[in-house]
């Protein structure tokens, strides 16, 4: 598939060929113009239309993109791989293009790592083919991933306060400027702490790669995160759990919720430290995740606002431990259901902190932070799948 | 019996046009209305394919469709297709440069950008789905535009019925080439069940390379495969629309947007109108008629039958083949019913009990009878009059479907992780798999409502049948 014809000729013609026609914005990715200021590009050998497809089934960027990349690196696939991912020049104009459109897409992607730290974010994009595509989907996971892991740089090392919200909203900016985090997979192999990727790239470089592979604007809208505090008190133990509804897998979706129980035994001769290190401590453990997760499950499914009742007017169904124990499999109402069920095991479980966030909710930039018992913004509606 | 089979067949088309309004495609059950009144209502048009022989009619129709407002016609075949790309590879451009072209030759109104992006607020979702507000004619046929903005809204539509896409048209730039979304865009068109598509590369007069043209190509005709499309088949057409639409360079302009529409005509097939589709009557109600035997009443939902011929009984047990020895309507003896008909049906030798509500009347071996069926489902928002709560496998509604209702369980199919913990939640669109308490006869593109407690909850449509 490749040409005799030198680039130089093929330079020329193609700008007498095409140049009338040319509107101002087809100029930016215009090898004609490239032509005139790189002169490198002059003598290295026009990149072949199979290299240019072989780059793309890796890196999925524009074809002028890909043709650029491979240009500039001499043909070499390894080499225009490294200049996609460490240039991101071609994908902040194309961010600049489209900063203005709206975000009204998207994903909520979740992240919960060793059952101690929890992350959500809320990715937008413009369309919901995009928001289904495993290019964007991915970034998502490492963004939540990353939230997870770091959590929010100030929260208080001693663990939230009582009363306080344990859930703290994470400032995009910041979050944007962090290293993504590559994490291992979950499982008892895996290696304890995750390491950087060995190239650092930020989370807004990520985000960046993925705008020029889908050409469509992409914002980090909100973020938010919690991590038990280390080392743990003896007397109570916060329990993070996370569902997502809508996405290809439970950690992702159109809907996501984020709980935090707190736990603590109800007799004082036995606090949480001495149940969770004696015997049957790890089972308790465990019952306590799958119990964390069973309440994210509740308040995603049911359009969950605040965790019990307080000063607003809402229905029975927005108010957790109102609604009817339906993930618990009981006809019971979610607070009495909790209550038992900390009562068969000696506990007191409390929901503490809870977010429900929705793509379709309306985003009017100033988060409202959750305190226990306050209210989580609001998702009156759903649309889409 | 065949040739008056086929004699009737062409009288019926001939009559044509007012008919297959009656029988344009039926809604679901009895309470899609919450439903309707926040979609668009799909357009009814059907125009049968034989009464494109009268070349009267075609003349008329061009002078008509041409004015604004003008009287809808049906003297050609109807089609709605559909764009689906990328937001910046121009989708309204090629839209508006369609009309534009096709408006000169005089088939449909020009549109320009302000008419097809409607005002923003209009955009907002869940009202845009503008089914029909952009048509344009060819020749042969009479087009119905469709455009939503997303996989969702389309899901949607298609389950509802509101706007059926019967082909699309998928527009790539040259510049980017396929976009990772371009398969979402694929996968969105296998879903609604759209078999064949046309390919408009746009912009090229921006690729300079006649190589990067043909690698465009390529990487299409293989994705086009990989989808399950025929990717060696599929016309691709290389074009720029914005050229078409400012009137200049007519080779890459509007000479290849007429190749882009003979593409549409000759490679999209025009889906079977109701008349043509095996007979099936929806049995409503049974009466024993002293000294003449069985009559069974309903509604003929699609096809044709003529006295004399075969039928058979379906749905609820075992079927039963009898001959349809008597045709009525208005107590008047009939030759032939025919879709729309609201016929009695005399039957031979069948006892009153051997019929019942809810069973169908069909050609024999057209339909089965099924207990098992994997189905799209649509579930209404609290704000359609739905559910506000989610439900989970093994959910258990009542299935309505023509004439008859019956208790369904729904489970998620094999190979979805963690079904147990699953939800479906109100506004979701779903594949499920249905398990009947006894069997209905049902068929892929069968549509039916799903009602809880004297609640329409959700909407569905068969996809695949089982046993």
């Amino acid at each position: 598939m490749s040409t005799a014809m030198t680039p130089l000729a093929r330079g020329l013609r193609c700008m007498v060929a095409s140049s009338p026609f040319l509107p101002s914005a087809g100029l930016i990715s215009s090898p004609t113009v490239r032509a005139f200021s790189s002169s490198p590009f002059l003598s290295a050998d026009k990149p072949s239309v199979s290299q240019i497809a072989a780059l793309r089934k890796q890196r999925p960027v524009p074809l002028t993109l890909a043709r650029e990349a491979l240009s500039s690196s001499g043909n070499d696939l390894s080499r225009a791989i490294a200049y996609l991912d460490n240039n991101s020049a071609h994908s902040s104009k194309k961010a600049e293009k489209v900063s203005g459109r709206a975000t009204d897409e998207g994903v909520i992607a979740t992240s919960l790592l060793r059952g101690k730290r929890v992350g959500m974010v809320h990715l937008g994009c413009e369309t919901d083919f995009v928001a289904r595509n495993e290019v964007f989907l991915k970034t998502a996971r490492a963004i939540a991933g990353t939230a997870a892991f770091l959590d929010v740089p100030d929260a208080d090392p001693e663990g939230p306060k009582p009363g306080q919200d344990p859930i703290l909203d994470f400032p995009t900016s910041a979050l944007l400027s962090a290293p993504l985090i590559a994490l291992p997979p979950e499982g008892p192999d895996a290696p304890s702490t995750p390491i950087p990727t060995t190239d650092v790239t930020t989370v807004q470089q990520t985000l960046l790669a993925s705008l020029g592979q889908t050409g469509e604007n992409l914002k980090l809208l909100r973020a938010i995160s919690f991590a038990a505090p280390f080392p743990s008190s003896p007397l109570i133990r916060y329990v993070p759990g996370a569902y997502a509804h809508g996405g290809p897998t439970p950690a992702e979706g159109k809907v996501g919720g984020l709980v935090v129980l707190s736990v603590e035994s109800a007799e004082a001769e036995t606090p949480m430290a001495t149940r969770i290190h004696g015997p049957g401590g790890d089972e308790l453990e465990k019952d306590l995740l799958a119990l964390a997760r069973t309440v994210a499950r509740q308040v995603v499914g049911f359009p969950t606002q605040a965790i019990r009742k307080g000063d607003r007017p809402l229905a029975d169904e927005e108010v957790l431990e109102e609604q009817p124990g339906m993930m618990f499999a009981s006809e019971n109402k979610v607070g009495e259901v909790l209550a038992e069920w900390a009562k068969e095991r000696g506990l007191k479980v409390n929901v503490v902190g809870m977010r429900r966030w929705a793509v379709a909710d309306a985003l009017d930039g100033a988060e409202s932070a959750v305190g226990p018992g306050g209210a989580a913004e609001g998702a009156a509606t759903e649309d889409g799948a | 019996m065949i040739r008056t089979r086929i004699q009737t067949g062409l009288q019926a088309a001939v009559r044509g046009a007012e008919v297959s309004r009656v029988s344009a495609r039926p809604l679901a059950g009895p309470s899609t209305m919450p439903l309707l009144r926040t979609l668009t209502t799909k357009p009814l048009a059907r125009a049968p394919r034989a009464a494109m022989l009268s070349p009267r009619m075609i003349q008329a129709t061009r002078t008509y469709a041409a004015e604004a407002g003008g009287k809808f016609s049906r003297s050609k075949p109807h089609f709605n297709i559909g764009t689906i790309g990328h937001v910046d590879h121009g989708k309204t451009t090629l839209t508006a440069a369609i009309t534009k072209h096709l408006a000169e030759q005089g088939g449909g109104k020009f549109m320009d950008y302000s008419q097809i992006d409607k005002a923003p607020e209009e955009k907002a979702r869940g009202i845009t789905i503008s089914t029909a507000h952009v048509e344009y004619e060819t020749p042969t046929r009479h087009y119905a535009h469709i455009d939503c903005p997303g996989h969702a809204d389309y899901i949607k539509n298609m389950i509802t019925g509101a706007a059926q896409l019967d082909g699309a048209i998928i527009v790539v730039s040259a510049t980017d080439g396929q976009m990772p979304q371009t398969r979402e865009h694929l996968l969105l068109a296998r879903q609604v069940g759209i078999k064949k598509l046309v390919v408009f590369i746009n912009k090229v007069d921006q690729v300079d390379d006649p190589e990067m043209l043909e690698l465009v190509e390529m990487e299409m005709r293989e994705l086009l495969g990989q989808y399950g499309f025929d990717g060696e088949g599929t016309p691709i057409v290389m074009g720029t629309a914005l050229a078409a639409l400012e009137g200049r360079d007519p080779e890459r302009g509007a000479n290849k947007i007429q190749e882009l529409m003979d593409a549409a005509d000759t490679w999209l097939d025009v889906p079977a109108r109701d008349l043509d589709k095996p007979f099936l009557m929806y049995v409503e109600d049974v009466f024993s008629i002293s000294g003449r035997g069985t009559v069974c009443t309903g509604k003929v939902e699609r096809g044709t039958i003529t006295k004399g011929a075969e039928v058979e009984i379906v749905g609820m047990g075992a079927s039963i083949k009898t001959t349809l020895t008597g045709i009525e309507m208005f107590h008047k003896e009939l030759e032939r019913g025919e879709a729309g008909d609201n016929m009695g049906a005399l039957l031979r030798g069948i006892k009153r009990e051997q019929v019942r509500r809810g069973q169908v009347l069909v050609a024999p071996g057209s339909i089965k009878s099924v207990k098992k069926f994997k189905a799209q489902i649509y579930v209404l928002t609290k704000e359609e009059g739905g559910r506000y709560t989610p439900f989970m496998s093994n959910y258990r509604p009542q299935l309505f479907i023509r004439t008859t209702d019956v208790t369904v369980s729904l489970t998620f199919p094999d190979g979805t992780e963690n079904p147990h913990e699953k939800l479906v939640m109100p506004g979701d669109n779903i594949e499920m798999i249905g398990d009947l308490v006894h069997d209905i006869a049902l068929e892929a593109g069968s549509r039916f409502t799903l009602r809880e407690g004297g609640k329409t909850i959700g909407t569905g449509i068969v996809s695949e049948v089982y046993e």
